[in-house]
């Protein structure tokens, strides 16, 4: 899978931590990826603001913000709650094989992550899945990827270690291929599921 | 797409590949095993409009990866900022009789990433004491301002520990470098299966500043035990 920005990003100055839904399509490569990520700054802040559409056309960064809107609470006009969520469909031809996806923000209490719909060929192989279904307590998905003449797919997340105390971590590193065998594949759709899959495929998280 | 001759980089995949196939790469790669190169890239992305730049290390496997790598390096770099770090091996001995390619050195590849206010270099070569014959990692030096940070840092030092650097990112807003990886934590369950524990943690620019006041400058990270020493001290207390 293509290295990519992975991670948490930097303590930034300013206090915008932005979380971005990233595709990398790369035919000459055989490479898919979707993967959810966060960027942070004064300066990520302003380039959303002034040229969202730019910047996810130039690098498949889709910043979530432009796919929901919030409006004042009817009950408390000092709380905002989520208005409208639209999902977006991006189509990617490795030329052996072809990805479609679709995405919509899922808002969690202080953070955004994705519902992702994908068919390799036609065929559905994941369905409305979201990658996280709590609050950061560090267990996600962070990935989907898909290659060329690899018979799997790959999810990728992090997982908390049972015995730890705190629920921000540490974290591991977990993985799953699900192998891809055509019409046959039932499509992936409940995390906690492919979550305890994911934990049960990494044998070394502790 | 023809890609069948062979060069010293497909040698160097084919050998990664044969000791893939008996069984060494799975303690370093995670996913199922496949009969195919498995290439070890560095990846640099300059994003002027995030003001951040990010420099990470993975294996890629697949025959077309192999090929396009091989055959048009520059487009796969200017498009993608991918680049193959078993080409910058320096070879000997291809032309003997019998052909017996052995590698004497390594190139160095440096990039330029000019953000808003920052300048940054970054140049990266392959670590050519291999210590795990069958892996290929990077030598990263990255200077911002014309202030090194990391020098000449491996970020795999070994094919048994899981000690790896996976991602170093500097951010303009608030001039944060930030290191990402795993560490293999010495704790073992009862099959003798190490844990292998995530790290983050940022540095800042200004500790490596050699103006600061009243304050020695940080050294640059050269080695992993300098980045997981850095970490450690910035963790809080449990």
């Amino acid at each position: 899978m293509v290295a990519a920005l992975s991670v948490a990003p930097n303590a930034a100055h300013s206090e915008f931590q932005g979380d971005f839904f990233r595709i990398t399509c790369a035919p000459e490569l055989g490479i898919f990826r979707f993967e959810v990520m966060t960027i942070g700054g004064d300066v990520a802040e302003r380039a959303v603001q002034d040229s969202a559409e730019a910047i996810a056309d130039r690098y498949g960064l889709y910043y979530s913000g432009m796919l929901y809107d919030i409006a004042p609470s009817a009950e408390d006009p000092q709380k905002f709650v989520l208005s409208e969520t639209r999902s977006r469909s991006v189509r990617c031809n490795l030329n052996a094989n072809v990805i479609d996806v679709s995405f919509e923000p899922k808002l969690l209490r202080s953070s955004v992550t994705a519902i992702l719909t994908a068919r390799i060929d036609g065929i559905l192989v994941l369905k409305k899945l979201p990658f996280d279904n709590s609050d950061r307590d560090g267990r996600h998905i962070n990935s989907f990827s898909f290659t060329v003449g690899n018979p799997n797919l790959i999810l990728d997340g992090a997982a908390v270690s049972l015995d730890s105390i705190s629920p921000y971590g540490p974290q591991f590193f977990i993985s799953k291929g699900y192998r891809f065998d055509g019409d046959s594949f039932l499509p992936l759709t409940d995390f906690v599921s492919v979550y305890d899959e994911m934990l049960e495929a990494t044998p070394d998280v502790p | 797409m023809n890609c069948s001759h062979t060069n010293p980089t497909t040698r160097i995949q084919r050998l990664a590949a044969a000791l893939f196939l008996v069984g060494l790469l799975p303690a370093i790669f995670s996913h199922a095993a496949q009969a195919n190169f498995v290439i070890p890239i560095a990846r640099v992305e300059c994003m002027p409009e995030f003001g951040i730049v990010t420099i990470s290390q993975k294996s890629i496997r697949g025959e077309r990866v192999t090929c396009s790598l091989k055959e048009q390096p520059e487009r796969i770099a200017e498009k993608y900022g991918i680049y193959d770090i078993s080409s910058y091996f320096i070879f000997e001995g291809e032309d003997e009789d019998p052909p017996n390619p052995r590698i004497v050195g390594s190139r160095t590849k440096t990039i330029e990433c000019q953000l808003a206010e920052h300048h940054v270099s970054i140049t990266l070569k392959p670590d050519t004491s291999r210590p795990c014959p069958s892996a290929v990692t990077i030598r990263l030096t990255l200077e911002i301002e014309g202030v090194r940070i990391i020098e000449n840092l491996i970020f795999e030092r070994s094919c048994i520990q899981k000690d790896t650097i996976s991602l170093v990112n500097f951010n303009e807003d608030g001039e944060f470098i930030l290191l990402t990886g795993t560490f293999d934590d010495a704790r073992k369950d009862e099959l003798g299966v190490h844990f292998v524990e995530d790290f983050t943690f940022n540095l800042t620019l200004d500790e490596f500043r050699p103006d600061r006041s009243g304050q020695d400058p940080l050294s640059p990270l050269k080695t992993f035990e300098d980045v997981l020493e850095a970490w450690r001290l910035r963790q809080p207390p449990r």
